[in-house]
């Protein structure tokens, strides 16, 4: 009886084993194979050339753009934030900042600082959401527009800023985004190369802490002095410089982030916008045009500048970061259940197969199986069902592998971009890349299966309403 | 009126204002720098220099906004301002000169003729 | 297997470390060298400002001669960006003087996609007998496009281009939709008219080609011949046919105005919006009623735009609009008074 219990046992755990070694083998291969996308995506694509010739070169063809800016009880930066976004280089624009119903004096000191006037602007109601109030204009700048409405969440506000804005293409970014001066010309020029195609643009962006930050500008760049902020320095690399360039040369960029997006307008309002009420709206409304585009057997472009072009602030505290990433985690399996039809789908073909098995891989099984091959191997050890050699040279394997994917997206960075000064940064990086594998990656891991539950007790429970500018999607 | 021979030169560009600044050291001026909008209405207050050469796009405050804060305010109105900048749309240099500018110069530009028409700025402000 | 997975593991660890030191050595000396040439940027820049003044090529050749081709043009083109004139035209002359084409012409060959666009513009610059060679050169043989449109555009701004066909043939412009082109078109020299004209008919060019080439022809003054803009309002492309309204509308071509009032109910709506957008600019107080119908397109693009041109007609629009905002149906309404009330204070 006995025997026979025991034998089940093994039998089991080797299954499970089987298939958590699978799991990591896919993961596995999946990195591998962003390495070598990205690897040749920066190959093919010219180094970047300086803005001033970009102006020079494009300044006549660039379509208008309009900033989208939601605002949640912003007062302490609102009016400096704006100030530097008037201050963008790029000949079209307006700044559209909409003011969620903020509790704080949000709309008041903006009211003061820009002399605002209540205005009649006429415009669209393509998208639903919270009501307006009242638009606002300033004499001084022809280029600043605040909506204010009532609280309804960030993607309500972003709606609200889709339908006031009358530009072609408009860029959401978040109330404490820092943009680089030319950010909006350089992701113009997809829109410019290709204006047919073209319906989405992502850029990478940088984790701002330990930079200097002067006038709403980074003037200097330096690696943060803290552990946890320096880690998410080496993610936020790995996440764009790798990931989204890759994905984005097969063209099956599945998220262009909330910190930084720009998007054709029409594209937008024909999927309804932004989804209420979804914690990673971004990956969400990035599913649907994909989903849109294809039904509708329309050629496009989704498409990823691997110049830095925002900046943002990356949690210094465990507990902020844990809420980010669980945030984060919950957002995708939400998008992922959502539009769980178009997996496999041979309709949806490379978004389909590739896009959502990816999506499925790395943030449906990945949290999971790494989570069970903690604590299944050494659990295994114990039990003598697998040898103490094996255990430490799989362990060793993990490990190294996950330290070369990281050093290599470093290499992508130095090849193409080094927007860190010193060979001492370097230095730090490469240490943090290899730190980070021991303790971070495993925390990292239990934050995900934080949302996991979440999600699974659909705790619904946001607390106050999403401020606009925690809610945002990294990496 | 002060008859100060101070010109106040606003640009982010290095280039920019090195150039100004030998041009107009040359003719006997005085330069003041400012390298970002905030900076310019601070020096403007400070100074109180004869003219403004204003950038549109700077950091932190954009020339526009400059322009109308400077036009705005009755201690520093009179002060002629010259726009000189890479932006051309018409709707710029008409916004420009609703809000108050003075003269409105396109980059790429001619040197000599900013210095030709800031002179007869100044010229036209100590008659009247 | 032990052995294999051993193996795999100390070989990635090799890996990792022999990048990491790579790098931090490549950085090293990167650093060296950008240090020693941000100096020499700011000596060559502050002579270029001096001879801009003085005109003394000489004393400029002198500090030019000290510092590295490459960084000489860095510099120059930056001063070129920004100063025109008499004074360009010296300092250009300098800069032939320090053999800068030839460094360009060796950038155009070698350099890297970047360098080689740059390198374009920069050589553009120069006196058409330096410049139409190479830039010709780019044209014919460079393996990047964005080179090719770029060479093209700066071949179309000194005036000597190749016949349109000849040149799109050069640039392989089937399948490619760039907004540069409708800026080489704009730019092209006024000989090639009749060949933009002959684009624009060509039944299988891209539909965006043919815009754009439509759009140079009405944005040159004097130019434009109402005729190929008539006849192509009634394309089967709406994109074709929204552009000829467009040009119609601009050159104010006031005896198509019953063409136009047709095509208000096209069925796409980016026509019916150009065409109602033209009826306003050609200013016919008699075609207030026909485009009261727009005010309930349902398109809000096409709604908002009507009612904006009903306001271009001046007193009649303005009364006809006022008149819907009071007694028109529910959404006609809601747009007139919508526009009858922008900008004002709320």
């Amino acid at each position: 009886m006995i025997e026979q219990w025991s034998a089940t046992i093994v039998w089991a755990a080797t299954i499970i084993a089987w298939t958590v070694i699978a799991l990591g083998l896919a993961q596995t291969t999946v990195y591998l194979a962003q390495l070598v996308l990205a690897a040749y995506a920066l190959s093919k694509r010219p180094p970047v050339a300086r803005s001033a010739l970009l102006w020079r070169r494009y300044g006549e063809v660039a379509p208008p753009i309009a900033l989208i800016v939601p605002a949640y009880n912003e007062a302490m930066n609102i009016v400096e934030s704006v100030h530097s976004m008037l201050a963008l280089e790029y000949p079209n624009f307006e700044v559209i900042v909409v003011n969620d119903g903020s509790k704080d004096a949000t709309l008041e000191l903006l009211v003061e600082a820009f002399g605002l006037r209540r205005v009649n602007r006429p415009y669209e109601e393509a998208l639903a959401h919270q009501p307006i109030r009242g638009i606002y204009s300033s004499p001084m700048t022809e280029r600043l527009f605040v909506v204010d409405k009532s609280n309804g969440g960030k993607a309500d506000a972003q709606n609200a800023g889709i339908n006031v804005c009358r530009a072609p293409v408009f860029c959401v970014i978040d109330g404490d985004s820092i943009l680089e001066p030319d950010a909006l010309m350089r992701a113009a020029q997809p829109f410019i190369d290709d204006p047919v195609r073209v319906i989405a643009v992502g850029g990478t962006i940088r984790v701002a802490n330990g930079s200097t930050i002067e006038n709403g500008r980074v003037t200097q760049i330096h690696l943060p002095g803290r552990l946890l902020p320096l880690f998410q320095v080496v993610e936020y690399l790995r996440a764009f410089l790798m990931a989204r360039l890759a994905w984005s040369r097969i063209n099956t960029l599945m998220l262009v982030s909330g910190a930084f997006g720009v998007f054709r307008r029409a594209e937008v309002v024909a999927v309804g916008g932004f989804t209420k009420g979804s914690m990673g709206e971004d990956l969400d409304l990035v599913i649907k045009l994909h989903r849109l585009m294809i039904d509708a057997r329309r050629d496009y472009r989704i498409e990823f500048i691997p110049e830095p072009v925002c900046w943002t602030e990356a949690p210094e505290s465990l507990a902020v970061l844990s809420r980010q990433r669980s945030r984060w985690q919950r957002g995708a399996l939400e998008a992922f259940f959502r539009y769980r039809s178009m997996l496999f789908r041979p309709r949806y073909g490379r978004i389909g197969f590739l896009g959502m098995g990816h999506i499925l891989i790395v943030d449906v099984l990945g949290p999971i199986a790494e989570v069970l091959g903690y604590i299944l191997m050494p659990l295994f050890w114990l039990l003598g069902i697998l040898s103490f050699h094996y255990f430490l040279a799989f362990t060793a394997l993990v490990f190294t592998y996950g330290i070369v994917i990281s050093v290599c997206s470093l290499i992508l960075e130095e090849a193409e971009l080094q927007r860190f000064p010193r060979a001492r940064d370097l230095a730090i990086l490469t240490a943090a890349a290899i730190v980070e594998n021991f303790g971070y990656r495993q925390i990292n891991n239990i934050w995900r299966i934080k949302g996991y539950w979440q999600f699974l007790r659909q705790d619904n429970n946001w607390g106050e309403m999403t401020r606009t500018g925690i809610a945002k999607k990294g990496p | 009126m002060n008859d100060t021979r101070t010109i106040l030169v606003c640009d982010d560009d290095p280039l920019l204002i090195e150039l100004m600044e030998f041009r107009l050291r040359a003719k006997g001026f005085d330069v003041a720098i400012a390298r970002d909008g905030a900076e310019a209405l601070q020096r403007a207050d400070e100074v109180r220099p004869a003219a403004v050469v204003l950038d549109a796009m700077m950091p932190r405050v954009d020339g526009f906004e400059v322009l109308s804060r400077l036009k705005a305010n009755a201690a520093l109105a009179d002060i002629p301002v010259i726009m000189l900048t890479a932006r051309k749309s018409e709707n710029d240099i008409v916004s420009a000169l609703d809000k108050g500018a003075d003269d409105y110069l396109v980059k790429p530009f001619i040197p000599d003729e900013l210095m030709a028409r800031l002179s007869r700025l100044l010229a036209r402000k100590k008659r009247g | 297997m032990l052995v294999l997975i051993w193996t795999l593991s100390l070989i990635l660890s090799a890996i990792s470390i022999l990048v990491m030191v790579v790098l931090v050595l490549r950085r090293v000396v990167a650093a060296r060298r950008e240090e020693r040439d941000a100096a020499s940027r700011r000596h060559v820049m502050t002579a270029m400002i001096r001879l801009a003044h003085d005109k003394d090529a000489d004393a400029f050749l002198v500090a030019a001669a000290g510092t590295p081709t490459s960084v000489t043009a860095d510099a120059s083109s930056e001063f070129l960006g920004l100063v025109r004139g008499e004074e360009r035209e010296a300092v250009l002359e300098a800069l032939l003087r320090a053999g800068q084409p030839d460094f360009l012409e060796s950038e155009l060959k070698r350099g890297d996609e970047v360098r080689r666009l740059h390198a374009v513009e920069l050589i553009a610059a120069y006196a058409p007998d330096v410049a139409i060679g190479p830039l010709r050169g780019r044209l014919a043989g460079d393996r990047s496009r964005e080179v090719r449109i770029a060479a093209a555009i700066e071949l179309a701004k000194i005036g000597t281009v190749p016949p349109l066909g000849e040149l799109l043939d050069r640039i392989g412009y089937r399948g490619q939709r760039s907004r540069r082109l409708a800026e080489l078109f704009r730019l092209l020299p006024e000989d090639s008219v009749a060949e933009l004209r002959d684009l624009t008919r060509q039944r299988d060019a891209p539909g965006f080609l043919r815009a754009s080439a439509l759009e140079a022809l009405w944005r040159r003054d004097g130019l434009a011949e109402p005729s190929v803009f008539v006849e192509l309002a009634e394309d089967a492309v709406p994109e074709v046919a929204a552009a000829s309204l467009r040009a119609l509308g601009r050159i104010g071509h006031r005896a198509s105005l019953p063409l136009i009032l047709s095509k208000l109910r096209h069925p796409d709506w980016e026509v019916r919006m150009e065409a109602v957008e033209a009826v306003g600019r050609l200013g016919d107080p008699d075609a207030a009623i026909a485009m009261t119908d727009l005010l309930d397109d349902e398109q809000w693009t096409v709604r908002y735009k009507a009612a904006q041109s009903l306001l271009l007609l001046g007193p009649v629009g303005e009364a006809t609009l006022r008149s819907v905002a009071l007694e028109g149906a529910a959404r006609k309404q809601r747009t007139a008074s919508l526009v009858l009330s922008e900008g004002m204070p709320a």
